[in-house]
């Protein structure tokens, strides 16, 4: 995008004055638990059960990673946060997929389920792990580009060559 | 590059009122026009427009750093000897430079081509910054422009950038209050400062006082940290509180080497610097009294909105614009007429915020010299 994200005035004109920059926007799905996803009924029951183990798996992979529970907690909360090996990550507040209209049918199908996230600093506002701000609704609704970029994490093989360090940097909500 | 014929917003005037933009018709001509915009690739943005504009900035600021060491370019860019240890000290304390528009040249097909800098007091940020952005997002809102069209027009997010890291000082906005071009300008700065955490506050200029340590002083007779002033350097060093301004504590927005690049004598310098460079036209010194041969632009050093310009047409026909720069010193710059889309004849204004390319403001006309009864025109990137 080459243009600034929002636009804003204060103290001049008549009123304060915001508007936002609306990245490209792609159809998708939003809930906060699979029984949710079942309730909401756009999609088959079995689906809602698949998307959000897949989205749990990529969790593991692909959430925040922090080597202190506390600095979990910091961010999201006390009970926020569970082990994962030797790190501590958010728990999963949701699950976002695209939705694609499958061909020759008129029902949608979901691709590349993701964990959710909420951070204490803005509740209910539900963040990709990259970090990308995704809204406080849920079903099925249009959702900017950005959130769907896949996360690139690499296979850490070893650790602490250089002595003791944090991993990550602290990931910030809001 | 297409111009695109468009549909004017029905309560546009009512939303520029309610958004500071007084000055979006003076005296009931248009000025702000939403009747067509200006299309462009994003390729071009950024090949044609965005690298060069950078670039071109670098060689402004190479320019900087030989005149304030050379006294021979000083004497060429006739700035005057009692302002050169001003100058100097203000570039070597590299005291930051917020913003500049360059006017180029452009159709398209590339390479852009440098006009001039307007380096100390550009005109339109305003409608390039904020008014031509509010345009597209309320366009793409209405499914008037398609989701995916874009604007090279970050100088709002950059110009609040530049605050907070000038910032939580307190900065004084002034400029003369009887324009309302200027002063909402001023205004909008102002605003945008606030936005970024500054403490900042609008000064009309006369209301600048001096203490009796010789240090400047607002309406309520507090001091000036941070002076942003919409007022050319040339005209300030010429004022009664010019004497002051050496031993001043107060921070100047645009600095003082500004003055360096301010004047059209730098294009020739440039042009001597990078010959043959592809986004520079030829332009030397020259003298007025000469006959101007068929396809060379006569302007004066310091001149504004067209004013004292002399055009030579290839076909040997001349071109000229009165104005009250008549018996300034002069350039000759090779003339590249101004592309015709139609019967409209568009620059490019190319804004640098800090030291970045930040965006484009448009501004078109129906004859070959952009003037103050030019238009301001919005764009858009779309491939």
């Amino acid at each position: 995008m080459k243009r600034s994200s929002r636009a804003s005035l204060v103290l001049l004109g008549s009123a304060p004055f915001w508007m936002l920059a609306c990245e490209k926007q792609e159809p998708g799905v939003i809930y906060r638990t699979a029984e949710e996803c079942k309730r909401a009924g756009h999609l088959a029951p079995e689906e809602c059960e698949r998307a959000f183990e897949w989205a749990s798996d990529e969790s593991e992979r692909i959430a925040p990673r922090y080597a202190q529970e506390s600095d979990c907690e910091a961010d999201f909360g006390a009970f926020g946060c569970h082990p994962n090996g030797p790190y501590f990550q958010p728990r999963m507040a949701g699950m976002l997929a695209r939705s694609i209209l499958t061909s020759g049918r008129d029902s949608t199908a979901l691709r590349n389920p993701q964990p959710l996230f909420e951070s204490t600093r803005e509740r209910g506002m539900l963040r990709t792990a990259g970090n990308v701000a995704v809204g406080r609704q849920t079903g099925a609704l249009d959702v900017e580009a950005p959130a769907f970029r896949p996360i690139q994490r690499a296979q850490v093989i070893s650790r602490g060559g250089f002595g003791p360090e944090a991993m990550d940097s602290r990931w910030v909500g809001g | 590059m297409h111009r695109l014929v468009c549909r004017e917003r029905p309560n546009w005037k009512e939303l520029a009122e309610n958004l500071g933009f007084s000055f979006h018709s003076p005296d009931g001509l248009p000025y702000w026009d939403e009747s067509a915009c200006y299309q462009f690739t994003l390729e071009q943005i950024e090949e044609h427009l965005e690298a060069p504009t950078q670039e071109l900035h670098a060689m402004a600021l190479g320019l900087v750093e030989d005149a304030v060491r050379d006294e021979q370019l000083l004497e060429r860019l006739a700035i005057p000897r009692a302002h050169w240890d001003y100058l100097r000290s203000s570039w070597q304390r590299r005291d930051s430079a917020m913003y500049g528009r360059m006017d180029l040249s452009y159709d398209g097909r590339g390479p852009a081509k440098l006009y001039e800098l307007n380096y100390d007091t550009p005109t339109s940020l305003y409608e390039s910054a904020f008014f031509q952005w509010v345009w597209l997002e309320q366009l793409r809102a209405a499914g008037e422009l398609p989701g995916d069209v874009d604007q090279f027009n970050s100088i709002q997010d950059k110009l609040e950038a530049y605050f907070a890291r000038v910032g939580g000082t307190r900065i004084h906005f002034t400029s003369t209050t009887g324009s309302d071009e200027d002063w909402g300008t001023v205004a909008y700065l102002c605003d945008i400062a606030r936005q970024a955490g500054c403490d900042g506050h609008l000064l009309p200029i006369e209301q600048i006082g001096l203490t009796a340590d010789q240090q400047f002083v607002d309406d309520n007779d507090e001091p000036i940290q941070t002076l942003f002033k919409l007022y050319p350097w040339e005209d300030l060093l010429n004022q009664p509180y010019a004497e002051y301004l050496r031993h001043s504590t107060t921070v100047f927005l645009e600095p003082v080497w500004k003055l360096i690049l301010s004047n059209k004598a730098a294009m020739a310098l440039l042009w001597e610097r990078h010959p043959g460079h592809p986004n520079l036209l030829p332009t030397y010194v020259d003298q007025r009294d000469t006959p101007l041969p068929p396809g060379w632009v006569r302007k004066p050093f310091f001149s504004r909105e067209g004013a004292n310009i002399e055009i030579a047409q290839r076909d040997g026909s001349l071109l000229r614009v009165d104005g009250p720069y008549a018996h300034q010193p002069v350039v000759r710059q090779a003339l590249q007429p101004l592309p015709r889309f139609g019967e409209y004849h568009p620059v490019v204004g190319s804004w640098i915020v800090g030291d970045a390319a930040a965006g484009l403001g448009i501004r078109e006309d129906d004859s070959l010299i952009t003037q103050n009864r030019s238009r301001f025109v919005p764009h858009i990137i779309l491939d």
